[in-house]
């Protein structure tokens, strides 16, 4: 198990060197002169040139690649051109706003998604499942931005159930913030996460097991709950936990929409205001997340598959 | 006796039904599903009004101010049918020029990742080695990179507009292809029919090009369906936080512009581009899940 | 010495919904068997023989399929009426079903102690210590050594000999009376075929039960079973005796399936193996008349216009065909 662990680490090494390397050629390369992004076309050449000095940016471009891995290595990428404070700090400041939105909201839909899944599993070729399955696809066809829209115009704006944006972590304000939020949230995964577990679940009751289980005369709720349900919990931890680095990300509407002061509103402003170093930050940190919890889902995969030993 | 059998053999043979390729199958179980024929003539409804205004002979004219600002939905004509915006313009022609951006992007950007997917794919699968390892880096590198951050990254550094738009989402979409044509080339090399090629002699590009990838390419069409549906909403997202087309409208510059009408009762920019978008992602799922049944050679 | 049969299939007809109508996959078929008895159902792939058993087990996917007409009696009750939670107490209990794949029909994510232990805490309400027990013993009966551990072993860490021998100690856990066993020995090995056969007649002596075989194998039949039943295309064409159908072939088809055995001593063959040509007819495009015509070097014009029906020769021994084999000519 540890010699896995380890043998996994180094096989990350190369991909994180990788995800560096095409950071620094679309920014630094590809981007043009990050300098002459940050002071605009009428600074004289002389102030241009200083600043280029001041951040390392008239070495050759390996030094300045090495400079960057140094970066990420240390978790120092220096400050926000914006607001000039320290872009790991801000991160780790907006982090918990963000969990805040992106747990409850991702647990409820989970929970949701695959116990309606079994639901349907269990009346497949029925009406009930073509109805679920309709409205799945229908879920998934609606724009999200539509979803956020309408639900804080009608809910928020219109009936006036929540606040209509805002957050607070002041325990007596920060559920009715967010609420709306994560309702949104549920409304907008339900559909594709409803399809894909289904798709998980029917692919485990037609396999030849689950005849032999009924064959023994077990009633159908242990045939789904014991052994449709250990098989499919497989696929569905690879999928939740590959999820997890993307729950930030993924409020990234969600969280502009209602002023929620997180990681994604975070990377939208500095997308609008090309703060580099931000967004430098964003991509490694949420990158190198991305392959951590790859390796954790195949250790948990061991856990769960005894076909599976790590050696 | 042997005669005998060699009529019932032939008379087998006769009844047997006539030899289909997988292309001719799938288009007959594709036209017995009625749902996604609908679904293919709503796609194709789409794709030709985009021509058309590729063209210039409908939707031209966004940008003329046929009434007072924000006049709700009416039948006074054809072009008022879904309203107005601030500046009078038709929302129907900014829907219809939203329709062309959205072809244009969903098409587009699939010309880019498809042919990236396919080659590398191949190249990999079929040469194994220290190729194979390199690609697989190279798209396990890409496809740790969160691909809104990518996507994002990309339209940033490439400027605003269309084509930057174009390149980022091709960019960002190769991999899923990539990693499919190279497992499938994997299984495919081994098979007796490219042995049998091997040992008539034929070379690599033959039986990359003319014996394996036929049998694969089935994959790409249904993912094509996929991806195109993915670059739509994507540039929605990505013209709604303003990092997309410029200047012209998008179903996403229209959703943004809608967030503060709504507060004055205006839901007719909305709801023209939300059912816009709805209506041809909904044909493009549908279509892709039945093209998948309708190619999976299993069922055969 | 004439006992009752346990179990009596009587006109039994299955059929599945596809697109665009429906298919007859059992048609018609009738039989029974007697307790300490064997009864082999001999065909090729799709000629309804998995479906019959899975039938009795009332394990047909419903929908597409279904039971359209027929009793299934067991001890005289039919099962084709009884509700789902009488059919739970039956299956694994009194009736169990062994599967052709030893190497997919156990469940990998739980031990194979578990697996043999839950129809025992099933139906008869043991508690888990004694189920343990009981499965260990269960693992011992049917050959398996030190079972003490192997109890926790999961399904991946056994050959596929070892496999099928735990799904019979998981059908036998309850003493059934009926035991089906669905080509219980396809997928093995010759020699591990061999040992499985073996251990199911030893246990059919020990226990009594009536077993139900199901194969394409005619060498596997002649070794085990006392009464056959031939089918083709959904039909029964043959039954009888073992005695009858090897020694007395009467329909063209069985003839031809003994014709296409490997033998030690048929000078008949040459040296040569004979086959029966073509392939079976689609269920969805069955041609009028005789099933078999196509294939049958004795088709006749009334082979094409009607559909013989089982005609009794001798005591057990029926046949549905208009111009049937002699005896000898064969």
């Amino acid at each position: 198990m540890f010699n896995f662990i380890i043998r996994r680490l180094l096989y990350a090494i190369p991909i994180i060197i990788g995800i560096a390397l095409i950071t620094f050629l679309l920014f630094n390369v590809v981007g043009g002169d990050p300098v002459l992004q940050m002071v605009g076309k009428h600074a004289t050449p002389q102030v241009i040139e200083e600043l280029r000095a001041e951040m390392g940016l008239n070495r050759p471009l390996p030094m300045q690649f090495v400079d960057f891995l140094r970066q990420i290595v240390t978790f120092d990428y220096g400050r926000s051109y914006s607001s000039k404070r320290d872009v790991l700090g801000m991160m780790i400041q907006a982090a918990p706003v963000s969990f805040t939105l992106a747990f409850p909201g991702f647990i409820i839909s989970l929970c949701l998604s695959i116990s309606a899944s079994l639901f349907v599993a269990f009346w497949r070729g029925t009406l009930v499942d073509r109805v679920f399955v309709v409205v799945s696809v229908l879920m998934i066809s609606v724009p999200s931005l539509a979803y956020i829209l309408f639900g804080q115009y009608f809910l928020a704006y219109k009936v006036g159930l929540f606040p209509i944006s805002g957050f607070s972590f002041d325990p007596t304000q920060v559920f009715s913030y967010i609420a709306l939020p994560v309702l949104i949230w549920v409304v907008l995964s339900f559909g594709g996460e409803l399809r894909f577990y289904r798709t998980v679940m029917l692919d485990e009751i037609n396999q030849d097991y689950i005849r032999t289980a009924r064959s023994k005369g077990l009633n159908e709720r242990v045939v789904m709950f014991k052994h449709v349900l250990k098989n499919a919990m497989i696929p569905i931890i690879t999928s939740v936990l590959i999820q997890i680095p993307f729950l930030i990300t993924g409020a990234l509407l969600l969280e502009s929409f209602f002023a929620i002061p997180g990681m994604g509103t975070q990377l939208i402003d500095a997308f609008n205001t090309s703060d580099l170093p931000m967004i430098k930050a964003q991509v490694m940190v949420f990158s190198i997340l991305y392959v951590v919890f790859n390796i954790l889902t195949d250790i948990c995969y061991s856990l769960v598959d005894p076909r599976v030993t790590i050696k | 006796m042997t005669t005998a059998t060699a009529n019932m053999s032939e008379e087998i043979v006769k009844k047997a039904p006539k030899g289909r390729s997988l292309w001719q199958d799938a288009w007959i179980r594709l036209k017995k599903d009625k749902l996604a024929l609908v679904c293919l003539y709503i796609f194709s409804f789409y794709v030709t009004l985009a021509i058309l205004v590729k063209l210039g002979l409908i939707a031209s004219n966004w940008g003329d101010t046929i009434g007072k600002e924000y006049s709700p939905p009416s039948l006074e004509s054809w072009r008022h049918i879904f309203g107005t915006d601030i500046f009078g313009r038709s929302v129907l022609m900014k829907t219809i020029y939203g329709a062309y951006i959205s072809m244009t992007v969903g098409f587009v950007s699939s010309m880019i990742a498809v042919p990236i997917g396919v080659v590398l794919g191949s190249l990999a699968g079929y040469f194994g080695g220290w190729i194979d390892d390199l690609i697989t880096w190279f798209y396990t590198t890409v496809s740790n990179i969160p691909s809104i951050l990518l996507i994002l990254s990309l339209a940033l550094v490439l400027g605003k507009g269309l084509t930057s738009i174009n390149i980022a989402l091709g960019l960002a979409a190769w991999v899923g292809i990539c990693r499919l044509i190279r497992g499938e080339f994997m299984k495919h090399k081994e098979r007796e029919y490219v042995q049998a090629a091997r040992s008539l002699g034929g070379g690599h590009s033959r039986r990359i090009f003319v014996h394996i990838l036929p049998n694969v390419l089935h994959l790409v069409i249904v993912n094509f369906s996929f991806l195109f549906m993915g670059a739509i909403k994507t540039e929605v997202i990505l013209s709604y936080l303003g990092l997309g087309v410029q200047g012209v409208p998008s179903w996403g510059t229209m959703i943004d512009e809608a967030k503060l009408e709504l507060a004055r009762g205006v839901w007719w920019q909305l709801g023209a581009a939300t059912l816009a978008m709805t209506v041809v992602v909904l044909a493009l799922n549908i279509l892709g899940d039945a093209l998948r049944d309708a190619m999976d050679p299993k069922l055969k | 010495m004439e006992t009752n049969p346990v179990l009596e299939v009587q006109n039994l007809q299955t059929a599945f919904k596809v697109e665009g109508g429906e298919v007859v996959a059992v048609d018609d078929v009738s039989f029974s068997v007697r307790p300490g008895e064997t009864l082999g159902i001999v065909g090729e792939s799709g000629c309804g023989k998995s479906v019959t058993s899975l039938s009795i087990m009332r394990l047909i996917p419903n929908p597409p399929g279904r039971i359209k007409s027929g009793k299934i009696l067991y001890n005289g009750k039919n099962l084709v009426d009884a509700s789902n939670s009488e059919m739970r107490k039956i299956r694994g209990n009194e009736i169990s079903m062994i599967f052709q794949e030893p190497m997919t029909s156990l469940n990998p994510v739980f031990t194979i102690g578990n697996q043999i232990m839950e129809s025992i805490i099933l139906h008869q309400k043991l508690s888990k210590k004694e189920a343990r027990v009981k499965a260990i013993d269960m693992l011992r009966l049917v050959g398996i050594p030190a079972p003490e551990k192997r109890v926790d072993d999961y399904p991946h860490q056994l050959s596929g000999g070892m496999r099928q021998r735990v799904m019979i100690a998981m059908a036998l856990s309850c003493n059934p009376n009926v035991l089906i066993a669905d080509e219980p020995t396809t997928a093995l090995d010759v020699t591990i075929q061999a040992q499985i056969l073996e251990l199911m007649k030893d246990l059919r002596k020990k226990l009594n039960m009536a077993v139900i075989l199901i194969t394409h194998d005619l060498g596997v039949v002649a070794e085990t079973c006392d009464n056959v039943l031939v089918m083709y295309a959904g039909k029964v064409v043959e039954k009888g005796t073992a005695e009858d159908i090897f020694y007395r072939p009467t329909h063209p088809y069985t003839n031809g399936l003994l014709n296409s055995l490997p033998s030690r001593n048929k000078e008949a063959n040459q040296g040569r193996l004979q086959t029966i040509p073509g392939m079976v007819p689609a269920l969805s495009n069955l041609p009028k008349g005789c099933r078999f015509q196509d294939r049958c070097n004795r088709v006749q014009t009334k082979c094409r216009e009607q559909e013989p029906s089982l005609e009794t020769i001798q005591a057990s021994h029926a046949a549905a065909c208009f111009n049937p084999v002699k005896v000898g000519s064969a």
